[in-house]
């Protein structure tokens, strides 16, 4: 289990987490939903380690986390293929990636050249290509046409590592199949 | 046969764009000698070519325009790398940052006779023309470096730390690209003051086969056509270095 004990954090001077406590399963699929600045995003942050709680403690997280965010932040001076071989280490690897995210043809192309939902399937291509013990998905699916949701979603849920997501969506919740945590906020509690 | 038709057109306009503007104002300079009449006050563009043939007969034109690239390249090349090294140095370092921008902007600052002056009583004559080219040099790379790195995309360079680039690979992937094209402007600047500052201090120190030295002795014999044909010399270097510079980069920005 990934625990949160009495977390507390502010972003921006708002109190994101007041005494958050929370128990996340280490396998499989757990969806997170609720409502725009309930403090998701910060959730996941603070998870991959890019956020540090002002008090409290995470504990049960494996050694490598990985966190696909909800901008696509791809290098815009890289093709779509470079961009996921740099973290999947080759791009052969990349191109496999790729193929699985429905892009075989797209390559080559810079981010600048694609779609936004294509952009966000090469940001997913590149999460899923990282190595790690736990997958953070932040709103994987934004820009996606339905079709290609029920096409991707199968190769998260069966990416075999635990995966955390976070939707608006519970349509995409239920496809991604697992558990499904509802917030509100901020400060965050669980519904 | 749109295409076949439509390249030699527009190479024609491309010609005729860049050549056009030269044409005019060779016109213009050639009138304005005309109603001048006074080749000591302004020579016209075909005396200062036909001077500028002469010399370009003589052994010494070709050692001094050499000499005078060598030095300025040299100091161009090495004010980049001093330039961008403190730039990166003041950009993770806020001590650093506080004790070198100051200086930084006092060299910025101070006209560039007073440097060459005073670098004349430090080194030898010889260096002068370099060094005063890095000291031009170092503040437009440092500036426009210095800058780009602290506003380098954060979200990128969290990502880079989200997948464990590490420092080189995110210097290689995130840092160089963000910072290349203001690198390249600011290459491209520096590359005119380092000639403009270079000549201006072989003028003032004299070294042997240079052409700073060549335009001083036209100014003194008064030799006006020379005095052009010199600078028409630095101009042409200056465009050759330009060329060079532009090249070296583009190749870079592919890689």
């Amino acid at each position: 289990m990934i625990k949160l004990d009495n977390i507390s954090y502010a972003y921006e001077d708002k109190a994101v987490f007041r005494d958050f406590s929370l128990s996340l399963p280490s396998s499989g699929i757990t969806c997170i939903s609720g409502p725009s600045g309930c403090g998701k995003t910060s959730l996941l942050r603070l998870l991959a380690g890019l956020a540090r709680p002002e008090s409290g403690e995470i504990t049960g997280l494996p050694e490598k986390v990985g966190i696909m965010f909800q901008e696509d932040r791809l290098l815009p001076w890289n093709t779509a293929l470079k961009n996921v071989a740099h973290v999947a280490g080759s791009l052969e690897e990349a191109k496999v990636w790729l193929e699985r995210m429905k892009l075989s043809g797209e390559e080559d192309a810079y981010p600048r050249e694609l779609s936004g939902g294509m952009r966000r399937r090469v940001s997913l291509a590149r999460a899923l290509a990282f190595k790690c013990g736990l997958l953070l998905l932040d709103e994987p699916f934004k820009g996606m046409d339905p079709s290609l949701i029920r096409e991707i979603a199968p190769i998260i849920s069966n990416h075999g590592i635990p995966v955390i997501v976070v939707t608006h969506s519970e349509g995409e919740a239920a496809l991604l199949g697992g558990r499904l945590l509802k917030f509100t906020g901020p400060p965050m509690k669980a519904i | 046969m749109m295409t076949s038709t439509a390249t030699p057109a527009l190479k024609q306009s491309k010609l005729i764009r860049t050549l056009g503007p030269i044409f005019f104002w060779l016109v213009i300079w050639q009138l304005a000698a005309m109603i001048v009449g006074k080749e000591l006050i302004l020579p016209s563009p075909l005396s200062t070519l036909r001077t500028l043939f002469e010399l370009a007969q003589g052994r010494e034109f070709w050692i001094a325009a050499g000499h005078s690239l060598l030095r300025i390249f040299c100091g161009f090349i090495a004010g980049v790398i001093l330039g961008a090294g403190l730039a990166i140095l003041t950009s993770i370092s806020g001590t650093a940052d506080a004790l070198i921008s100051p200086v930084i902007r006092i060299v910025r600052a101070t006209p560039v006779a007073s440097f060459i002056i005073l670098v004349l009583l430090w080194i030898s004559r010889f260096m002068v023309p370099a060094f005063i080219a890095m000291l031009m040099v170092i503040p437009v790379i440092w500036e426009a470096l210095s800058s780009t790195i602290r506003e380098t995309d954060g979200d990128l360079l969290e990502m880079a730390r989200a997948y464990e680039f590490g420092r080189l690979k995110t210097l290689r992937l995130v840092y160089i690209p963000s910072v290349l094209p203001s690198f390249t402007s600011a290459c491209l600047t520096a590359q005119g003051l380092a000639w403009k500052s270079g000549v201006a201090a072989e003028v003032l120190c004299l070294p042997p086969s240079s052409v700073g030295t060549e335009l001083y002795y036209s100014k003194i014999y008064l030799e006006t056509p020379s005095l052009f044909a010199w600078t028409a010399v630095v101009v042409i270097l200056s465009f050759l270095l330009e060329k060079l510079c532009r090249l070296a980069l583009r190749r870079a920005v592919r890689q």
